[in-house]
């Protein structure tokens, strides 16, 4: 066991996807999908991981609990290195490692009740010695999460978005993990059902101490989960700092720009808010841009931005950033 | 006083599914002024698209039926004129922006053709005239390379260039009324940010009015001048974008906006709307808020509350504002 107040620690993880071509399946190229991030997660807290379509973030989160190999990097997990283990003790860890899906409609099994599909893995982790105490404890896990006894019987399509949100937390949570991935956990979800799922993963949290890693494009849902935030652009962590030090005092101009494309709810000001906004689309991960990957659309953009890559400098006490000018810009 | 351009007036759709009715717009009243921007703002299910979709009769029938009501277009009911009356209309005066810019977009004709199209058919351009129109537009609507691009095939573009393509086709004919169905959905915060900005530069040059339908209240603050506010097929309030936000009377509206997550404040617990939003086919009766609603009274099951007018054209449908309340226990 580890005493540090550190749960998870990713440490210079990199996930390339081979591009294949031809009869031969030739590789003629990696997706760079994940390109060296480390960072650290503490106990009970959530990491907030934001960015958007092909920044790596849901890559990142798999390949973190091993459903991808990773193609180099460690993650250390309660001390032990996750990649360094059996299949079997794989098996084990992964009780205590947990994923929650996006998309509540295609990651349940339509052909499996509730009973089932939350208590598969308690079965199978041989948690639970019968059936009756299986189904005590999938109605105890499940009316936690805001479903009643009586819908432990039905079926996925019985169920709407957000209750079958509910059943995929239930699922996640049953094992009694320590640490669970959220991916895009909210996103599919209806306006006001959002808010109640928010609320239930907070509360799951303070009553079984759980750490997440949430990854999410929605910045205000960063804002309201996380504690640390880390900004990720084509496979690499910009930016990586407390939730105060993001969201008050961002220093990577991706961020910023992030931060300040996000609409804001004041109509009546509209018209005098100040805004940068971008040049083109992200550039492919499959041949990012050199020097810092950010400068083909950055408005601070340098001639140095373009040949070297920035370091990972450290503004403050736990805050990150990786450009050149991050002393300069702001 | 402002011209009503649209004006939709107790509007029914129905879907039929194994022999039930299910009301998708059930009997809802509203309108769009010349040059201005309507949001209309709701939920999965609430009728938004339908609505608006009715406008072109764009939804298959069956399943689909109009029930009911009428849809005024410039004086002209869209439901009674014939399909080459109709043929005229669309693409032409009225256009739609879908929320998916890759599927919408015809995969094996060139960006170029598709735009062109609505052009020789509505305004009789030939073929080159046509082109160079397109390629204007296009540089109109910000797409760099204008000259390779319209002879470029969608799958070769990113979603927001594709969307881009897909405003300039909206465009091509000057339509009166623009209607963007979740434009902006499916794009990234940054690329939404563009594309936004984009819309409103278009809407003050070319002066037509647009329906902006979303989930996102953020987008609503961004673009639209009035709002209307839609639960279960049901109009619930409608009210101009600065009351909605700062003195919303519906109990469904305020839940709405107090449970929208907000980057200036930090809330840590957010407040919440109880229940699920209901199906189609178990929709409540009355009003259909009423088992989510904290302030439900015995009237609210029984009966759907008439529209009371408040000040600058807010309107709210709840039995709150109406004599006798919501009724005794």
């Amino acid at each position: 066991m580890n005493n540090s107040e550190y749960l998870l620690e990713v440490r210079n993880l990199k996930k390339h996807f081979p591009i294949k071509k031809g009869a031969l399946r030739r590789v003629v190229g990696h997706v760079k999908a994940v390109d060296d991030i480390s960072f650290k997660i503490k106990k009970g807290k959530t990491l907030g991981l934001v960015g958007e379509s092909g920044c790596g973030k849901t890559t990142a989160g798999r390949t973190i609990l091993k459903l991808h190999d990773p193609t180099s990097g460690e993650t250390i997990f309660n001390g032990e290195n996750v990649y360094e283990k059996s299949r079997g003790e794989l098996k084990n860890l992964r009780t205590k490692m947990q994923i929650i899906f996006q998309d509540p409609y295609s990651s349940l099994n339509p052909r499996l009740p509730v009973f089932e599909l939350v208590g598969e893995a308690l079965r199978e982790h041989k948690i639970v010695r019968n059936n009756r105490e299986m189904q005590e404890k999938v109605i105890e896990i499940i009316t936690k999460c805001g479903l009643t006894k009586e819908q432990a019987t039905r079926y996925p399509h019985q169920f709407s978005g957000g209750q079958r949100q509910r059943i995929g937390i239930s699922r996640a949570l049953a094992l009694n993990p320590e640490f669970v991935v959220c991916d895009e956990a909210v996103s599919a979800l209806d306006v006001s059902i959002q808010s109640q799922i928010i609320n239930l993963l907070k509360d799951m949290q303070d009553e079984m101490g759980l750490s997440y890693l949430f990854i999410s494009h929605d910045l205000t849902v960063i804002k309201l989960i996380s504690d640390d935030v880390g900004v990720m652009y084509l496979g690499q962590l910009v930016e990586m700092g407390s939730k105060q030090q993001i969201f008050t005092n961002p220093r990577h101009p991706y961020t910023r720009v992030l931060l300040e494309a996000a609409p804001h709810y004041d109509p009546r000001n509209r018209a005098n808010r100040k805004r940068t906004l971008l040049e083109g689309d992200i550039p492919s991960p499959a041949n990012p841009p050199s020097g810092c990957r950010f400068h083909t659309r950055c408005i601070h953009a340098k001639d140095i931005c373009k040949e070297a890559v920035p370091e990972n400098k450290e503004i403050d006490t736990g805050h990150f950033a990786m450009c050149h000018k991050v002393n300069d810009l702001f | 006083m402002a011209n009503k351009l649209l004006e939709i007036k107790n509007l029914k759709v129905y879907f039929m599914q194994d022999g039930m009715e299910l009301k998708a717009v059930d009997d809802i009243s509203y309108y769009v002024n010349e040059g201005e921007t309507l949001g209309i703002v709701g939920e999965s299910g609430c009728g938004k698209s339908v609505s608006s979709m009715a406008i072109l009769r764009l939804l298959d029938s069956p399943p689909a039926k109009y029930a009911g009501g009428e849809i005024l277009f410039e004086g002209k009911d869209m439901l009674k004129i014939s399909n080459d009356e109709m043929r005229k209309v669309r693409g032409n005066e009225i256009s739609v922006i879908f929320q998916e810019p890759m599927t919408s977009l015809n995969p094996i004709k060139t960006v170029g053709a598709q735009i062109a199209e609505a052009m020789i058919l509505h305004q009789g351009l030939s073929k080159k005239e046509a082109k160079t129109e397109v390629i204007s537009l296009l540089k109109l609507v910000r797409i760099p390379n204008a000259e390779r691009i319209v002879d470029e095939y969608p799958f070769t573009l990113s979603g927001g260039m594709c969307q881009r393509c897909m405003i300039a086709l909206a465009l091509a004919c000057k339509p009166k009324l623009l209607i963007a169905d979740e434009p902006t959905t499916a794009l990234d915060v940054t690329i939404q940010a563009q594309v936004l900005q984009l819309m409103n530069e278009l809407k003050s040059s070319i002066n037509a009015s647009i329906i902006f339908i979303t989930h996102d209240l953020g987008v609503i603050a961004e673009m639209a001048d009035r709002v209307l506010v839609m639960y279960a097929g049901k109009v619930v309030e409608v009210a101009n974008v600065v009351d909605i936000f700062e003195q919303a009377k519906h109990p469904y509206t305020i839940g709405l906006i107090r449970s929208r997550p907000d980057l200036e404040t930090d809330t840590g617990r957010l407040e919440v709307i109880s229940g699920n939003v209901p199906d189609l086919n178990s929709k409540p009766s009355g009003c259909p808020f009423h088992p989510r609603c904290e302030k439900a009274g015995p009237r609210c099951g029984k009966e759907f509350p008439p529209e009371k007018v408040f000040s600058e054209g807010q309107i709210v449908a709840c039995w709150l504002y109406s004599e006798g309340g919501v009724g005794n226990e």
